[in-house]
Formats: structure tokens, C-alpha cells, sequence
């Protein structure tokens, strides 16, 4: 929806004065959205708020005062692996381990898309072009036509994690669970980045390892799932209890 | 690049394409400064949660399944919101706080939004902006909640006026912190 010049200045003008509540603070977000080019002008007035308070404190460095830190929970949750551990090695089990996998399919919005920043949007290489065409082709569905790029990729020695681990979700829902699992693996999931595409990357090759009947290595990536935090962890939890 | 609804819906539907390239990136930085600034997500957690909601809206834009393509970027928005909320919750489940303020106060959502490279780039725009526009632009600054009426009486400008001015001065400068920075 095209929207008169001056009502976003406005609407930017009473943002940064703090005038705004949350649902018109989404407006002036979703206009903002709409009409990018005003993106860099709400940056610009913020940057002129932050130099006026900067120039009348007494301090001449304002600390931003971070949010809510998650507290580091991975000694926690090492610490209930090991409880559960100790707990199933004194309990005799009667009733058979369930080793199959959890996901019968992992869903597209889980790809990861390049690592390209806007700034270098126009300046990107064929290799970064050729990943993005791929992602694109995953997320319509285009399966096949996503493979064949990224094992041109491949085959030419390109290589990344992004790569690797986008190709072993195709293969996953493909039901090549042994190209999945090897294509987790190459992808080294802690070279990935960020903590939640980190986690996803042990869940989905526990789940592929656990396709294969390569338990030791599954339960392995499922202990490293729980040891983060993430929305897989509870699952992770129920897998190792189901398994052992 | 301004697209609207129906066009992206296009874009989207017609596939990949340069058009299509330029308005995912400019979306997925947009609403990672949006979650970041008003939800003090981490760059991680914002990436993750703008991408979800890009992926899901092309999925559903395939489908045919959004329901009012003239509120996508209002489904997109909310979508990334929804699954940062979500996020935060199941990592906060053990120690969730019923009284956690959902959007940070504004002066935190401003030290978000600009960079230390941002604000140097800015000092060195002012210096650059005729006398005319820096007095004009100070004195915004100077008073802060002065009304745009109080602005059109120290100007002797209309009202309208001190829009189009304020407007043109925050291109002025925006433009020319784009080009420190990518220098």
C-alpha cells in the first residue's frame, strides 16, 4: 500500500520519541517492511537521538544495558544426560529400546539459507548465487532441481556447511537416509552459524543416523542436542530415554 | 526498493529472480532489526526467526494459502514475532517471569538499531550538511518535544514544510552515512 511521505515521517518522528505503543510500533515495523528506503531513515534519526544524548550526559560512553541473558544451562543439562544415564544403568528395562527416529520428515523452513550480508547483496559471487538458487528451489518444493545444483557444487569442489547440511535435509525427506547422515557429518554442525541452526544440525543427524541403525552415533548427536539449549531439547531428552 | 503486496506475492510465485533476490535480503535484514530492537533478540536467534517467517510466508504464497495478500508484510512481521516469542519461552521455560516486558524500552531499541560505525559516520555528516539544514536539524535535536507547529513558528516555514524539510535532510544525511560505510 503506497502511504503519503509525511505519514511515516510522523510515525518515525513518535517512535524514537517513545510515543508509540507496541501495536502501532509494528505498524510503523510493517510499513517499514513495505517501504525499505524509510528503513535507513529511522536508522538515521536514531543516530541523531543517540549523538543529542550523548552530548548531554556527563559520561561521554552510554553502555547499553543488554537484555535478559539465558543463563549457560549446558552444565545442566550434562548434568541430567549423566542422571539419566545412572538411572538406566541400575534399572533393568523390560521392554524392548525404541531406536527409530523421531522426525518423519524435517520441514523446508529448517534450511538454512546463505550467509550473504545486504551489503554484499551485489557483489556476490557465482558460488553464493548458485546456493541461493538452490535454497530458493528447496523451499518451492523443487527438490530434485535443488540437488542437482548443489551436487554441481559439489562435483566443481565447492564446499560449505550451509551446503552440506541444506543437502542432508533434502536427502532426509527424500528417504536417502544414508546420504543424509553422511551429509550432516560433512557439514561439521559447529562450524554453522548460530546456536539454533548448531542444535538443528545434531537433531536431524541423530534422526538420520538413527534411520540407518547407527545408534551409538545417534545417542552421540542426541546427548550434543540436549547439552543446547533449543526447542529440540526436550525431544532429544525423550529420544535418549526411549533408546536406552 | 519499495514492492508492494500484490508484486511480492508475484515475485514469489514466479520464482527465483534478481527482483525477488533484492527484496529477501532488504526483508530478512528488516525484521531482524525489528525483533532485535523491540525484543533484544540476540543476531543468532533474530536470523533464525526472520528466516522462519520468510520461508513459511513463501510456502504459504505458493499454496495459495495467505489468506490477504494485501497484509503480507503484516504476516511476515508477526510470524517472525511469534516464532522469537516461542523461541524464548521454550529456552526460558525452567525460569519464565510473568511480568517480562515483551518490548524493550525505546532508548534500548535505539542503541540496537544504530551501529558504532553508524554514529561515527554520522558526526562526520553533520559537519557536511549546509548551515541552513544543520540549524534546522539542531534545532530538533535542542528540543526534542518540540511539535512540528513550534518548529514552523521558529522557521517561519508552514508545517508541511518542516516535514518535506526534516524529510529531505534525513535522506541528505542518511545517504551519505550509506557512503562512509561502504567505503
Amino acid at each position: 500500500m503506497k502511504i503519503n511521505n509525511q505519514d511515516i515521517i510522523k510515525s518515525i518522528d513518535d517512535y524514537i520519541k517513545g510515543n508509540l505503543d507496541e501495536r502501532k510500533t509494528d505498524e510503523l515495523w510493517v510499513k517499514l517492511l513495505e517501504h525499505p528506503e524509510y528503513y535507513d531513515l529511522l536508522k538515521t534519526e536514531a543516530a541523531l537521538k543517540k549523538n543529542r544524548d550523548n552530548k548531554f550526559l556527563r559520561d561521554d560512553i552510554i553502555k547499553w544495558k543488554p537484555g535478559k541473558k539465558r543463563k549457560m544451562t549446558w552444565a545442566a543439562g550434562l548434568a541430567a544426560v549423566l542422571v539419566i544415564g545412572l538411572l538406566l544403568g541400575l534399572i533393568r528395562l523390560v521392554f524392548k529400546p525404541d531406536d527409530r527416529p523421531v522426525l518423519s520428515e524435517i520441514p523446508v523452513r529448517n534450511l538454512a539459507s546463505p550467509e550473504i550480508a545486504r551489503s554484499d547483496a551485489n557483489a556476490m559471487s557465482d558460488f553464493d548465487m548458485a546456493l541461493l538458487q538452490a535454497f530458493t528451489y528447496s523451499v518451492y518444493g523443487d527438490t530434485e532441481r535443488a540437488k542437482e545444483i548443489y551436487n554441481e557444487l559439489l562435483q566443481d569442489n565447492h564446499s560449505s556447511s550451509v551446503l552440506h547440511y541444506n543437502l542432508g535435509i533434502l536427502h532426509y525427506n527424500t528417504g536417502d537416509y544414508r546420504s543424509s547422515s553422511s551429509e550432516f557429518t560433512r557439514a561439521n554442525c559447529n562450524d554453522l552459524s548460530g546456536r539454533n541452526l548448531v542444535a538443528s544440525c545434531y537433531w536431524f543427524s541423530a534422526n538420520s543416523l538413527l534411520a540407518i541403525g547407527d545408534i551409538d552415533r545417534a545417542r552421540h548427536m542426541a546427548q550434543k542436542t540436549v547439552e543446547m539449549e533449543s526447542s529440540y531439547q526436550k525431544e532429544a531428552f525423550e529420544l535418549l530415554n526411549r533408546m536406552e | 526498493m519499495y514492492m508492494d503486496n500484490a508484486k511480492l506475492v508475484n515475485a514469489i510465485k514466479n520464482g527465483f529472480s534478481r527482483s525477488f533476490e533484492d527484496v529477501y535480503f532488504e526483508t530478512f535484514e528488516i525484521l531482524c532489526s525489528y525483533l532485535r530492537s523491540t525484543m533484544r533478540a540476540d543476531v543468532p536467534d533474530a536470523e533464525e526467526c526472520a528466516q522462519h517467517a520468510l520461508v513459511k510466508t513463501m510456502e504459504r504464497v505458493q499454496q495459495d494459502a495467505i489468506r490477504d495478500p494485501d497484509r503480507i508484510y503484516s504476516y511476515m512481521l508477526q510470524s517472525a514475532k511469534n516464532r522469537y516469542l516461542r523461541l524464548r519461552y521454550e529456552q526460558n521455560r525452567s525460569n519464565f517471569q510473568d511480568d517480562m516486558e515483551a518490548y524493550a524500552p525505546i532508548d534500548e531499541q535505539i542503541d540496537a538499531l544504530v551501529s558504532r560505525d553508524e554514529e561515527n559516520a554520522l558526526e562526520e555528516c553533520l559537519d557536511h550538511l549546509p548551515e541552513e539544514s544543520r540549524t534546522f536539524i539542531d534545532y530538533w535535536l535542542e528540543f526534542p518535544d518540540s511539535r512540528a507547529s513550534d518548529v514552523a513558528e521558529q522557521f517561519r516555514i508552514s508545517v508541511n514544510n518542516v516535514w518535506t524539510r526534516k524529510h529531505r535532510i534525513l535522506k541528505k544525511l542518511s545517504d551519505c552515512i550509506g557512503k562512509k560505510l561502504n567505503q
